[in-house]
Parts: C-alpha cells; sequence; structure tokens
C-alpha cells in the first residue's frame, strides 16, 4: 500500500550552509498518529515545512499519495489545490498563521477558497467554534486573544477545510495544562474520525498520550530510530543521548540528588545516583 | 470530544494527473519572498567576516577611515586607468580576503549596469553633451534650437560621452566594492561601534543597532506569514487580494511593532536604562593596524598622483 506521506534521502541547508536535514527517511501512514521528535535544532519543523511543500529540499524526494511534492508539481493548479485542501498546517507562532480581521473571517477563509456556499462555510465556522470554545468571540480581532485562544482559532481555521492530515508544529507549546489537554483530546477524537495527525514537538507527554508512532531526529540531523511511542519512550539511553532527557540535581528537603529527568512520564530517583 | 458531522467525511483519493496549467504569482508576493532573503544575506556576510582573511584581522575603525578616503579617491580621479588599477586593487584584496567573489560582483556589476550604464545612457550621444561623434545614429536635414537644447543635425555617440559613462560606470562600481569589502569583513556590531572615530553619537549608533536588529525579527515574521498564507492557498491570488493581505498585514507589524518597542522599553528600563547611552573605550590599535594604515596611505597617494 502507497503511504500518505513517503520521505526519501531528504537533505535541507539553511543559507546553503547550516544543515536541518541530513537524509531523513520515513513514512507515514494513512490515519497514523506520527510525531517527529528530537531537540530543538534537529530539524523537526524544517521537516514539517518540508512535508508541507513550504519549503523544498536540497536533494531527496517528499511524495504524498504517491505523487511527488516539489516547486515544480506545486505550480501545477490542479496538484496544488489537491494538496492544499487535504493537507492542514498549524504554525508554532499563531500570530504569522492568522491573517484576517476577525475570529470568524479566519475560520471563514479556508472553506470560500474550496468554493464551499458561504452558507455552508459560516455553519462549518460555527460548529468549529463550539468544538474550540470561542462562539462567544466571534466579531473578535484575533490579535485580541489571549495564547491559547489563538492557537485554538488556529487549529479551528484548518479544521474548516475538513483536511485529510493535520501537520502540528509544537501544538501545545506555552499553553496552560487545560488548554494542552483540549489538544489532546481533540487530535484523538480528530484521529479517531480519520484524520492523520503528524505533529513535531518535543513535549513527550503528547507523544505517550497520544501513542503515537514516532521518529526520533538525532542533533547530527539524522532520524535516530523510529517506533513505537512506548519503546522509544522507554529507552533512557536514547532519550538522554538525543538530547530528551537530562541528568540534573534536585533538591528535595535537605538533600541533593542527581538522577535523569524528563518533565513527561517518569521522575525517580537511583539509589546508586543519590548524593547528599 | 464530539465532532461535527462534516469533520467526518474524508474523500480518499489519488492525485490527479497534473494539469498542466501553472499557478501564477502575483508581483507582490515574489516580492515579500525576496524581502525574506535579507536573512540569508546577512548571514552570508557575517559568516565571511568571520574567515581568516587579509582585512578580516584589521580594526574595523582602520578599515571605515580606508573606506572613507578611498570613496573621496574614486570620486576624484578623472582618468580610466587610475580607476582600472583601483578595481583591481578591490579584486586584489577581496581574494586576500578570501570572500566569494561570484554573488558579491553579482551585486556590483548590477548596480554599476543600472546606474552607472542604464540611467546615464543618453549622455552618450550628442543631444545632452558636446563632442566629437565616433558613431552616427541619426541624420537629420538641419540642426535645431529648442530653448535651452540645442539637436545638432548629426545624432551619434560621441567619444566624450563613452568616456564619461565609462568613468561613471567605474566609480560606481569601485565605490560599490569598497562598500561591500568593508560589509563583509567587518561583522556589523562592530562596524557600528566604529562609527564612533566618524564623531557619530552613541545614541544614534544605539537606534541604529536596535532597528538593524529588528529588521531581521520583521524578516523572519515575515517569512513565516508567507509561509503560513502560502499553506492555506488552494491556487492563483489576484493581485488586488493580495495587496489588501498586504495592507492588513501592515496594520497587524505596527500594532505588533509597538507592542515590542514598549517590551523592548522595559527591558532597558529593568537593566538600568537611564536615557543615556553609555560609550565604549577604544582598544588601542595593533601594529598590524598601524601597519595597514601605512600601507593604505602610501596606496592612496600612489593613486593619487596617478
Amino acid at each position: 500500500m502507497v503511504p500518505l506521506f513517503s520521505v526519501e534521502q531528504v537533505h535541507y541547508d539553511y543559507f546553503g550552509k547550516i544543515p536541518a536535514l541530513a537524509g531523513a527517511d520515513l513514512a507515514i501512514g494513512a490515519g497514523e498518529r506520527f510525531a517527529i521528535i528530537g531537540a530543538n535544532g534537529s530539524g523537526k519543523s524544517t521537516l514539517l515545512q518540508l512535508l508541507d511543500g513550504l519549503i523544498f529540499p536540497r536533494s531527496g524526494t517528499i511524495r504524498f499519495h504517491g505523487r511527488e511534492v516539489s516547486e515544480r508539481t506545486l505550480r501545477d493548479a490542479g496538484f496544488l489545490r489537491y494538496f492544499r485542501e487535504r493537507v492542514g498546517y498549524v504554525f508554532q507562532d499563531s500570530d504569522v498563521q492568522l491573517f484576517c480581521p476577525t475570529v470568524l473571517d479566519e475560520l471563514m477563509y479556508g472553506p470560500l477558497q474550496l468554493a464551499i456556499s458561504e452558507a455552508e462555510a459560516l455553519d462549518r465556522a460555527h460548529e468549529v467554534l463550539q468544538i474550540i470554545g470561542l462562539e462567544h468571540h466571534t466579531d473578535r480581532p484575533t490579535y485580541m486573544l489571549s495564547g491559547g485562544e489563538k492557537k485554538r482559532v488556529a487549529i479551528g481555521s484548518i479544521l474548516t477545510m475538513n483536511p485529510e492530515v493535520l501537520l502540528l508544529d509544537e501544538p501545545t507549546n506555552g499553553l496552560d495544562p487545560r488548554s494542552a489537554a483540549f489538544f489532546i483530546d481533540l487530535l484523538h477524537s480528530l484521529n479517531a474520525a480519520g484524520k492523520t495527525i503528524v505533529v513535531a514537538t518535543h513535549d513527550l507527554t503528547l507523544v505517550a498520550d497520544l501513542e503515537m508512532t514516532v521518529a526520533l531526529l538525532s542533533e547530527e540531523h539524522r532520524v535516530e530510530k523510529i517506533g513505537l511511542a512506548a519503546d522509544i519512550l522507554a529507552d533512557e539511553e536514547l532519550l538522554l543521548r538525543t538530547n530528551l532527557i537530562h541528568e540534573h540535581l534536585h533538591r528535595h528537603g535537605e538533600s541533593l540528588h542527581r538522577h535523569r529527568h524528563g518533565h513527561f512520564l517518569f521522575h525517580r530517583h537511583e539509589p546508586e545516583t543519590r548524593e547528599e | 470530544m464530539d465532532l461535527p458531522p462534516f469533520l467526518n467525511q474524508n474523500a480518499h483519493r489519488p492525485p490527479p494527473p497534473l494539469s498542466g496549467l501553472a499557478v501564477r504569482t502575483p508581483f507582490l508576493e515574489r516580492g515579500i519572498h525576496h524581502l525574506a532573503r535579507i536573512t540569508r544575506e546577512s548571514y552570508l556576510q557575517w559568516e565571511s567576516s568571520r574567515r581568516d582573511g587579509l582585512l578580516q584581522r584589521v580594526d574595523p575603525r582602520v578599515k571605515l577611515l580606508l573606506l572613507a578616503s578611498f570613496l573621496v579617491l574614486v570620486s576624484l580621479k578623472r582618468m580610466l586607468a587610475p580607476q582600472l588599477g583601483i578595481a583591481l586593487l578591490i579584486l586584489l584584496l577581496f581574494l586576500g580576503s578570501r570572500v566569494d567573489l561570484a554573488p558579491l560582483y553579482r551585486r556590483i556589476l548590477g548596480a554599476a549596469f543600472l546606474f552607472g550604464v542604464l540611467v546615464p545612457l543618453p549622455s552618450v550621444l550628442n543631444l545632452f553633451t558636446g563632442g566629437e561623434p565616433i558613431l552616427p545614429l541619426l541624420h537629420l536635414r538641419r540642426d535645431y534650437h529648442l530653448w535651452l537644447y540645442h539637436i545638432p543635425q548629426t545624432i551619434g555617440i560621441t567619444r566624450e560621452g563613452l568616456h564619461g559613462l565609462a568613468l561613471l560606470t567605474l566609480r560606481i562600481a569601485n565605490s560599490v566594492s569598497f562598500s561591500l569589502l568593508v560589509l563583509h569583513t567587518t561583522g556589523f556590531p562592530e562596524l557600528l561601534k566604529a562609527l564612533r572615530v566618524l564623531r557619530v553619537p552613541e545614541s544614534f549608533i544605539a537606534v541604529i543597532a536596535l532597528a538593524y536588529k529588528y529588521v531581521f525579527i520583521f524578516a523572519r515574521t515575515l517569512e513565516e506569514m508567507h509561509l503560513a498564507k502560502k499553506s492555506r492557498l488552494l491556487g492563483s491570488l489576484d493581485a488586488a487580494r493580495t495587496r489588501g493581505w498586504a495592507a492588513e498585514r501592515m496594520a497587524f507589524f505596527f500594532h505588533k511593532t509597538q507592542g515590542r518597542c514598549d517590551e523592548i522599553f522595559k527591558a532597558m528600563r529593568s537593566r538600568g536604562f537611564e536615557h543615556q547611552v553609555p560609550g565604549y573605550t577604544f582598544r588601542k590599535l595593533k601594529s598590524a593596524d598601524w601597519g595597514a594604515v601605512l600601507t593604505a596611505a602610501t596606496v592612496w597617494l600612489l593613486f593619487f598622483y596617478w
């Protein structure tokens, strides 16, 4: 079966000098929950932007439903429309994504571009407003919203287009626990409705909660390992090597401990590393 | 969480065959894309200023004074041979400083062609300046006098016009080359600090430094906004809608810039800013810097008396 996305030997450099990806290979199946994880600067966001055809690799190939995603193919009107209506991208910085005057305009922008009737677009917008809990903010300018609300509008603006795939860059970054929990619930529901979810994150809680397939990027910009979240997150040495967990000192009462620490699944003390 | 029915509709279908109908990119869209290249240019400049080359070792103050003095020299010389000599000297300095020549000379020749050839091109004709025509282009029945202008019977390219055009082109090329030579062998922050040697006030330098930094934040945000729009664009966007988007984004930027200014000012206040910009003390010039001054002065005099 042809994977939804396939990435073959993709290399990407910033300014032609700074490597961001050095030979990435992976495949994402339809309906999958897929996470790209790695330390800061490992190339997660770059890979996500490459998948969305926003930037293009120096070498290597990216395919969507078997068709190459390149500058050439995305210049074709038919394929551009096919691709953009199926793949939605939620940016890490909601401010750059929200470019319409009000919340409602933002939600209707996508459907109106898809040539959906205004009445149906309005229905979709109101239904999505209810899901994201902003039904009383329809006429509010987006710059007047809080960070969490902006993020909700950003994902809402993609949902009204009903894409087949959602690419999300650090969706829970900077969100309070309730907003983060809302996002995790929403992503569960969308996946259950048949959407493919691809997330670039270093929030390991999100990866664990959604039980995702994980591609772990190393600090050398390579795909270090691909596997199930449970297996990857259980491999402490791998997480330590790729800078996703760390060892540092903690004070507990009067005693000082050095132990491995990742703010997600475990926070345990090991007797052999204890220091008084 | 209950999703609305439309989100449960998934139409999986393979991609359509390529239609061959290309998407048109409006001019403004391309402009935004090019503006975003500022970051790349700046990175390349920074990277070349960190190389171990001839001019990278020289103090920025010395380079700034050399730039000023050689710009004066370029504007003083009225013959082609010294200008060509200066162009050769700059090429040698570029090579000695291990700067990538191809992208720099593309910019230099582009500026020289635009401002040195295209703009003053009519001046090669004997319509505007007198001189000996060496290539007649048009022969009229008689000459004409129109107000202040004299149209000769034979209109053509003159020797003096060609000389003037070549001189102007070389002057522009040499001035741009010298400026780029200093920019690509000196980090911009060091260059700003060195401006004090020209008695530029500290507060003015601080404003330039802040503005320079904000240009990159601006370019980066602009690039991300461009990508965000691209990710939701399903086809060609007409020029009017692109202009509308640009206007709306400018308003957003203005709003965001105001907020950013407030935050920067608070950050400055929290670190003790009291409306006075402290000056740095200059480090002493090294013997290599004095050597550079002496060599440059000798070369300057040689060209001056050429």
